[in-house]
């Protein structure tokens, strides 16, 4: 299956590091893709009105221009793109004459019936790679590494177009594991990061992230594990909000599962853009290191 | 709390225009609470999303329009996926921005934003917030 790679704004820009570490994985696992020539905002968010379809231009562009390039399926990283893609789809689908005017809009790319695949990268990792070759790409197990599998909304919600159980998803949870890590399970995993809040409320959106957090460290976990650019930006960049809140508050590291798993692939660390982190995972780097070390000890 | 419920406010302006936005039914839901339990704003919220859903029933548009509630949603799509109606609140909460900012009642004010601020905040973030925020 040819995959086009849709990168969304945010992987070209704050979550460069996601990007980096994300076309390394996609490289290792053998997965045949490329980024897209063209394309443009995904809609940044799904358009929840009934009566403005022009929110649903932008989304539904993006699908017909990677069909136009001949492409398969498209492949996201960022779970808002994934969710706007995958949802804006759906919605024409469904709807005859929503269809029939999204389309007569978007009439230089021909008639579409709608049901384009759309996937987030961790969809095509477990699915078409399977978790048994991730493992044995794993050649520098993150051993002992307590990562709490934290997928936030979009990848999980609607029900019905979410890549894993709502309430309860495991997708992120058995991908750590194939890397070698422990998983930590915790309630607070689908809750919200606090998202665009982040601009006009930042006081709200530090409050959810922190809730998120601390529940995590209650549960054991040393790392946080996501797929989404926002959530990264507000659970890590939000932790100096946070702190003026809570001037107690212990930094927690974030990291990007792509970069979880390219660490375990045995990319160097260096080129895995940690240093934009506020809270850098210091307790993973130092793991792998000292297992590197003991391998080496014995020559 | 005592008011006075007539049959006209039961056909509210606003509870038309909601409904003709978002595409949900409010007479669907019997207040059991489960949109508010679940929301991670509530905490902040002045009215609480099962609270928005009664007010919307009943035609309080005054208190609709002027709570921060649909503003401080961050359209989670909890409550949505939870609801045993089906009623995909988060759509509710889409319409009331929209009926604010439809009259160009904005949130947020895009020259209010500090420059550092706009550079480390990632486009997903502002975008979005433009979206929900801004006409």
């Amino acid at each position: 299956m040819k995959y086009g790679y849709y990168p969304g704004c945010t992987l070209k820009k704050n979550a460069a590091s996601f990007e980096k570490s994300a076309l390394h994985v996609m490289k290792a696992a053998g997965i045949e893709f490329r980024e897209m020539k063209v394309w443009n905002c995904c809609g940044t968010s799904f358009g929840l009105t009934k009566d403005m379809l022009i929110h649903q231009i932008a989304p539904v562009r993006n699908i017909l221009r990677a069909r136009q390039e001949g492409f398969d399926a498209i492949v996201t990283l960022c779970s808002i793109c994934y969710n706007t893609l995958k949802r804006a789809d759906s919605f024409i689908s469904s709807d005859s004459m929503v269809k029939r005017r999204i389309t007569g809009f978007l009439d230089e790319y021909g008639p579409y019936e709608g049901g384009f695949p759309v996937f987030h990268l961790l969809e095509v990792l477990e699915d078409r790679i399977g978790l048994g070759a991730v493992s044995k790409l794993a050649i520098r197990p993150l051993s002992g590494l307590r990562a709490a599998a934290y997928y936030g909304c979009m990848l999980v919600r609607p029900a019905e177009l979410g890549f894993d159980s709502m309430e309860r998803p495991g997708r992120l949870r058995r991908f750590l594991k194939a890397l070698g890590a422990e998983p930590v399970d915790f309630p607070l995993s689908t809750e919200c990061c606090g998202a665009y809040h982040a601009v006009g409320e930042p006081a709200t959106a530090a409050e959810f992230s922190r809730k998120i957090i601390d529940d995590a460290r209650l549960r054991g976990a040393e790392i946080i594990v996501t797929g989404c650019p926002l959530c990264h930006h507000n659970l890590d960049r939000g932790q100096a909000e946070i702190i003026r809140a809570w001037p107690g508050f212990n930094p927690m590291p974030v990291m990007y599962f792509t970069q979880a798993a390219a660490l375990a692939f045995g990319e160097p660390a260096a080129g895995l853009g940690f240093e934009s982190n506020f809270a850098p995972p210091q307790v993973l780097l130092d793991r792998l290191a000292g297992a590197a070390a003991g391998r080496e000890a014995p020559r | 709390m005592q008011f006075t419920l007539k049959a006209r406010d039961l056909d509210s302006a606003i509870r038309r225009k909601v409904e003709e936005i978002s595409g949900e039914n409010v007479y669907a839901c019997y207040q059991c609470g489960k949109c508010s339990a679940g929301c991670p704003s509530a905490y902040a919220m002045d009215v609480i999303p099962s609270q928005i859903m009664r007010f919307l029933q009943v035609g309080l548009e005054e208190d609709l329009l002027g709570s921060n509630t649909p503003w401080i949603c961050a359209s989670c799509e909890i409550c949505s996926v939870r609801c045993p109606r089906g009623i995909e609140v988060a759509r509710i909460m889409e319409a009331l921005r929209h009926a604010s900012l439809r009259k160009r009642l904005d949130r947020i004010a895009i020259q209010g934003i500090p420059a550092p601020a706009i550079k480390e905040t990632p486009p997903i973030a502002l975008v979005s917030a433009f979206r929900k925020m801004t006409s």
